[in-house]
């Protein structure tokens, strides 16, 4: 077990922030924390790192107790913050370096890593520039690599991909990947649902503080009655259409605006054949067809009554 | 070392403290050297030449008046004797006092020529190779060229010295028996005067002390560096403070090392303001710079101390740190007489324990001590106590830090 997280609860004054929260996290995951803003992630994490104090529970990281003193552990721990974590003074090899520094001590070992980060994370060319000249995505890049350089077992991503241009955030997702290949367990929180499914072995949907719901995303998708969305274009629909389609096996849903008719069915079989056989009966003119899975935020929908970007 | 080393790098790069500790000291002290430095050149003049217009060639005599010269004896002697001695040996004793009296750094006050004709001391004159004429012949009267500085030193002097003369000539005339006591007295206040100014020091320059608080004023910027350090371990105010402190290395380490990367850099930047002060502004702080530069590499190390403390211990967001310390060393500067050099006096008088406790006075008043003065001992009091503050600072900061738990982030 790298992280075991038993009944954590952090408070401030009367707001709960982390509510009896579990967790455990083994060896090569790349465990995702998935909720919205303000939903205890970022808090959960701080506790882990024992940044934060908290009002109880207990936590394990490689089976041993963790405090702000636990020196031999944090050795193996490397974090990546949401808000970017270097020195505006150093250049981009500077910043690698000194942080590298704090873990590595031998100066020659520290080299090789920091090299190693430097082409991990593609800033080859950009190792003598100043953090300001660096783009959003390239400074998340740096980020990144003063977190890794030290070649971490565990690794932990606070959101790092807030603010980031679609190209870098794939590299810094194909990076993630990359270290998990290299052995390194990853928790990775985030409130896009797209990452997590892209990446993540296994979710932790949290709001309000707590663990709603815990599995691979097949695993949370079959916890919820929603099987498929079909969505079709129609220019236009009667009533007597709509309450026949109401009528069809396994519909939970229908609704028709701005002409696409969106159905949404639980779990079962011939759906999308019942509802094509039925426009056809009843003649009505329909375009393009759809049938989406359903996704996590559906999951969180479903548990939650509310989108997961609310 | 190499964490020393990037800490070092990273304060050197920080251009706006830089502005703030080397470059604004030395363009306050330009303003002060093109301020002071004129007046000063006027007051610390080493000879201002004067034409004495001498056509009876009186001689100039050493002077040589002794209380045992004034004896009883002597002042026994007729009123009318002494009204007609007075005036013979004045003009004596005018030449001989011009020749002799000496500024306070101990230069000759006067350059005096004489000339037997009028018409040649006048074009001496208006050639500027002398300040003004006196005509011994017609009561001392004065020709300037101009009215400046010199003209008023010497009107001055005549005025002084026709005083002194008249009242003299007056207690001898009317009071023979109480001359004897005057003498004595004028030679007691003489005595008192050499007993003032007769100090150790070698730097007697008012000006300087407002150099003193200009490098008391450098060392105390030097809080911003430590409320920086400060800052930079903190994990609830900086993102590289959180970073800092899930790293294995222990933050009172990494601490020690920007201290010592802080202290070591702004040690350099002190000697140079110095040094500035020494080879430009031409301060030499009576042979005293190597001490002034140990005095300044103290402050620098309590200011350090001072502005850690203000991170670790105050609560609330950076701008609000960085205002306050800018208060701190402002205040502290403006209270060492950076701004109004009396208002050291002032707090002496009133309020003497913020002189013993405020580091800038602290490190101006030791300056001043020991160049002025020359009195080491009291530098070295002020220094230890400087040292000490430093020193509880020091201690304060790692114990609140080894403590320091955040409830939010």
């Amino acid at each position: 077990m790298v992280v075991k997280i038993e009944n954590l609860v952090k408070r401030y004054g009367d707001l709960i922030a982390v509510d009896h929260f579990n967790l455990a996290i083994e060896e090569g995951e790349i465990f995702g924390l998935l909720g919205p803003n303000g939903s205890g992630k970022s808090t959960t994490i701080n506790c882990l790192l024992s940044l934060l104090e908290y009002d109880k529970g207990t936590i394990e990281i490689f089976g041993e107790e963790m405090k702000p003193t636990s020196y031999h552990l944090k050795k193996n721990i490397g974090i990546i913050m949401q808000n970017v974590a270097v020195f505006e003074e150093l250049t981009v090899y500077e910043n690698i370096d000194y942080f590298c520094g704090l873990y590595i001590k031998n100066k020659q070992e520290r080299k090789q890593l920091v090299e190693e980060a430097i082409a991990f994370v593609g800033l080859q060319d950009f190792r003598k520039f100043y953090p300001k000249k660096l783009s959003g995505g390239l400074l998340r890049r740096l980020n990144i690599a003063c977190g890794i350089a030290h070649k971490p077992k565990l690794i932990i991503l606070d959101e790092p991909t807030v603010a980031v241009d679609p190209q870098s955030r794939n590299k810094i997702l194909e990076g993630i990947q990359e270290l998990n290949r290299q052995g390194a367990t990853i928790i990775y929180t985030t409130h896009y649902m797209e990452e997590v499914e892209q990446i993540c072995t296994r979710i932790a949907i949290m709001d309000k503080g707590k663990n709603l719901a815990l599995g691979t995303t097949d695993e949370l998708k079959a916890m919820i009655d929603l099987g498929e969305t079909i969505s079709l274009e129609v220019l236009e629909i009667t009533d007597d259409v709509m309450d026949a389609i109401r009528t069809l096996p396994h519909v939970i849903q229908v609704s028709y605006e701005k002409h696409l008719l969106k159905v949404k069915f639980s779990k079962g079989k011939h759906n999308l054949l019942r509802l094509l056989d039925l426009m056809r009966d009843k003649e009505v003119a329909f375009g393009n067809v759809h049938s989406e899975l359903p996704t996590l935020n559906d999951v969180f929908l479903e548990i939650t009554g509310k989108q997961l970007r609310d | 070392m190499k964490h020393i080393l990037y800490r070092m790098k990273q304060i050197i790069r920080q251009k706006t403290l830089l502005f703030w500790a080397m470059a604004f000291p030395v363009i306050l002290g330009s303003l002060f050297y093109f301020m002071f430095g004129s007046i000063s050149e006027l007051e610390q003049f080493s000879e201002v030449p004067v034409g004495i217009v001498n056509s009876q060639g009186i001689e100039n005599k050493k002077a040589d008046v002794t209380e045992e010269s004034f004896s009883m004896e002597n002042v026994q002697m007729s009123a009318e004797y002494w009204k007609e001695e007075a005036k013979k040996q004045s003009a004596e004793g005018f030449l001989t006092m011009m020749n002799e009296v000496e500024s306070d750094n101990g230069t000759k006050m006067f350059k005096v020529k004489e000339y037997a004709d009028v018409s040649k001391a006048e074009q001496a004159l208006q050639d500027g190779k002398i300040k003004g004429i006196v005509d011994m012949e017609d009561e001392y009267a004065l020709t300037v060229k101009e009215s400046d500085i010199y003209s008023s030193l010497i009107k001055t002097f005549i005025d002084q010295y026709q005083q002194n003369v008249s009242l003299i000539t007056d207690v001898a005339m009317e009071h023979p028996e109480k001359l004897a006591d005057m003498i004595a007295s004028m030679s007691d206040t003489a005595g008192a005067t050499i007993q003032e100014i007769s100090l150790k020091g070698t730097d007697k320059d008012p000006y300087t002390q407002y150099f003193y608080a200009l490098i008391a004023m450098t060392c105390l910027i030097a809080t911003m560096v430590g409320l920086n350090n400060g800052n930079d371990i903190q994990a609830d105010l900086t993102a590289v403070g959180a970073r800092r402190n899930v790293a294995p290395t222990p933050k009172l380490v990494q601490v020690a090392y920007d201290f010592v990367a802080s202290f070591i850099l702004y040690c350099a930047i002190v000697a140079f303001v110095i040094g500035v002060c020494v080879f430009v502004f031409q301060r030499d702080f009576g042979n005293h710079a190597a001490l002034v530069l140990l005095g300044g590499c103290i402050g620098s190390f309590t200011s350090l101390a001072i502005g850690t403390v203000i991170a670790i211990f105050t609560k609330g967001s950076v701008q609000k740190k960085e205002g306050l310390c800018v208060a701190v060393f402002m205040i502290s500067s403006f209270l060492a007489g950076l701004q109004w050099a009396d208002i050291t006096y002032l707090i002496e008088e009133r309020c003497p324990i913020v002189n013993r406790i405020n580091p800038a006075t602290l490190i101006v008043n030791g300056f001043k001590s020991l160049s002025v003065f020359g009195d080491i001992r009291q530098y070295a009091v002020n220094m230890l106590t400087l040292f000490a503050i430093g020193v509880i600072c020091v201690i304060a900061g790692v114990l609140k830090l080894r403590r320091m738990k955040y409830e939010s982030i």
